[in-house]
């Protein structure tokens, strides 16, 4: 039966948890050393998802970019695509805090938002 | 005085805007103390402006914010507060009797403060600092000077990526690299166990196959104008690079991230007593250094690795801070604090005995199911792990406090359980 090894995140001991799976079925799950341990580690086989956090272009503000983070996690195999759709906004200042970049990421159904405000700068004002 | 240097009283000024500047401001302001924050940057934040990762804020807020949602949380308070802002503002020279002279956008200024807060953060160690040898091309530079660039001013400073520390800047800048399309060809560490995060192990190299070298450093950079390619030796268990073991690998940036040291200078500068191993001052419970009035908090004081620690005792600096300014004696730190088994380091390092106080302290050895006590007495906390990579930080209550008040000092130990 083919197994795949985790390291568990779900507290600094990292144990080792090994699983034994049959297509999307885990049939054997061994090595965690408690019980948030082993629901982290059934979590990662059936769906791993990260939260991504990166920045989009900006225009007319004080940085060039902005930070933005996708409100929950997304499936960690979208993660690629999400940063490929984001390197195509660009946003003009001002832009709020919780400003909605994308509303469906991937079609994810997962938004994008800024993790910031900033202001409008006047040309005059930039280096 | 030069007839163009204007001068001003406060009764607190901060010098650093960030997480711990922006506490201690904050609360000085609320208690009724006129403040200035003098920050040198462009804005408020500090460090949090380029951590736009997250895993901000779990201990006081209950959620994992990035750094730059951590941080307006802060600004916009500081905005509607009373608290007087300078930024693109420098301290040039600072008197023990808390008089200072600032470089602001509009000359000079000189302060006089009833209490100082200096909250200046921490700097990266640099290359000199860790002697490597080889060459000196550019596409050698601190992680976080890394991280500034790419994630304020989108700029990515190499293509083939080798990153030198397995702290946390370190895995964090890989992955964030590896996201911008640059290639992380690997992270090493001297010791032989990572130094960051487990999580950030798992989540920053794991998921992107960035191999770990443990017990490795970079012994040679190659290269004369840019780099061109780094050594990789393994070391002994005295950390010295085994002979013969060297391999060469091909990188356009080396990213050194071997540490954080206080930033010091205006501590040394008023003759403040500092810590050998923390390298930040020696505090008491609230945060005010062995200079009456002068008051440290956050990552000025010793590295911390959560900042909601750093906001929290910024609070207790501002508190501390306001006392001072208004003539309200704080106790006097009679008892000393010391660092006892498998202990690296306890902040404070003094208190009165009379107030609860928090302690931070990080341990020398990782170790499994650990009291952490103070010695001779049943006060005592529980951990099921410790490493020297996470920050231990826990309470000494009224009630506790009641029961060891003949003791002349508090030596903390750590100990596992049999
Ligand atoms: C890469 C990285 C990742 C991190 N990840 C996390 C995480 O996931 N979760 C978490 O909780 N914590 C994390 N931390 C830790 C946390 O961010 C820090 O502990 C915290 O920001 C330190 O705050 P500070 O106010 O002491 O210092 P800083 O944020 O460094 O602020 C110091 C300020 O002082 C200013 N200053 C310095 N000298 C002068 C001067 N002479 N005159 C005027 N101004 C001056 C500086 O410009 C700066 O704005 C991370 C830190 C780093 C570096
Ligand atoms: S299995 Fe339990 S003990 Fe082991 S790392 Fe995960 S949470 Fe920690």
């Amino acid at each position: 039966m083919p197994k795949r090894e985790y390291t568990c995140v779900a507290c600094p001991k990292g144990c080792t948890v090994e699983v034994e799976f049959e297509g999307d079925e885990i049939k054997d799950i061994t090595g965690y050393n408690c019980l948030k341990g082993k629901d982290y580690v059934e979590d990662e086989f059936h769906d791993p998802r990260r939260i991504l956090t990166t920045t989009v272009k900006i225009k007319n503000a004080k940085y060039p970019r902005i930070p933005v983070r996708t409100e929950t996690g997304v499936p960690k195999d979208e993660l690629d695509c999400c940063l490929d759709e984001l390197t195509e906004v660009e946003l003009e200042a001002p832009v709020d805090i919780g400003y909605t970049v994308i509303d469906d990421v991937c079609s994810t159904g997962i938004s994008v938002v800024t993790s910031r405000s900033l202001e409008e700068v006047t040309v005059s004002k930039l280096e | 005085m030069n007839s163009n240097t204007k001068s001003l009283k406060k009764d607190i000024v901060v010098v650093g805007g960030g997480p711990a500047g922006m506490a201690a401001g904050l609360r000085g302001a609320e208690e009724g103390a006129e403040v200035m924050i003098v920050e040198r940057d462009i804005e408020l934040g500090g460090i949090l402006n380029q951590c736009i990762h997250n895993g901000f804020g779990v201990e006081i807020y209950g959620e994992e914010l990035t750094g730059p949602e951590y941080a307006e949380r802060f600004t916009s308070q500081i905005g509607e507060s009373t608290v007087d802002v300078r930024l693109n503002t420098f301290v040039l020279s600072m008197q023990p009797d808390k008089s200072m002279t600032l470089l602001t956008p509009n000359g000079l200024l000189e302060v006089e403060a009833e209490a100082v807060v200096l909250a200046t953060g921490a700097r990266e160690r640099s290359r000199g600092e860790i002697r490597i040898p080889g060459g000196r091309p550019s596409g050698v530079m601190p992680a976080g000077t890394a991280q500034e660039l790419i994630n304020k001013k989108g700029f990515l400073p190499g293509k083939r990526v080798f990153v030198l520390g397995s702290g946390d800047i370190g895995l964090i800048i890989s992955r964030r690299l590896t996201w911008e399309g640059a290639e992380v060809v690997g992270v090493a560490e001297i010791m032989d166990y990572p130094t960051g995060l487990n999580r950030n192990v798992v989540q920053c190299l794991h998921d992107y196959d960035i191999p770990l070298h443990l017990s490795h450093t970079v012994t040679d950079i190659y290269g004369s104008d840019r780099l061109k390619g780094i050594k990789l030796s393994r070391v002994d268990d005295g950390m010295q690079p085994v002979e013969g073991t060297g391999k060469d690998i091909d990188v356009d940036l080396l990213l050194l991230s071997v540490g954080l040291v206080p930033e010091n200078d205006f501590f040394k500068e008023t003759g403040v007593t500092l810590s050998e191993k923390t390298r930040g001052p020696i505090v008491d419970e609230w945060f005010q250094t062995d200079v009456p009035g002068i008051f440290g908090c956050g990552n000025s004081v010793h590295i911390e690795d959560l900042v909601d620690w750093v906001t929290m005792d910024g609070f207790r600096a501002g508190d501390g801070a306001v006392a001072y300014a208004g003539n309200d004696s704080l106790p006097n730190p009679e008892k000393e604090v010391i660092a006892g088994e498998n202990i690296n380091y306890v902040v404070p390092q003094k208190v009165s005995g009379e107030d609860p106080f928090r302690f931070a302290l990080r341990v020398e050895e990782p170790m499994e199911n650990v009291d952490i006590s103070i010695k001779g007495t049943d006060i005592s906390f529980f951990q099921r792990i410790v490493t020297p990579g996470e920050m231990e930080v826990e309470e000494v209550s009224k009630d506790d406090l009641a029961k060891i008040k003949e003791l002349e000092e508090f030596e903390f130990e750590v100990k596992g359980r049999n």
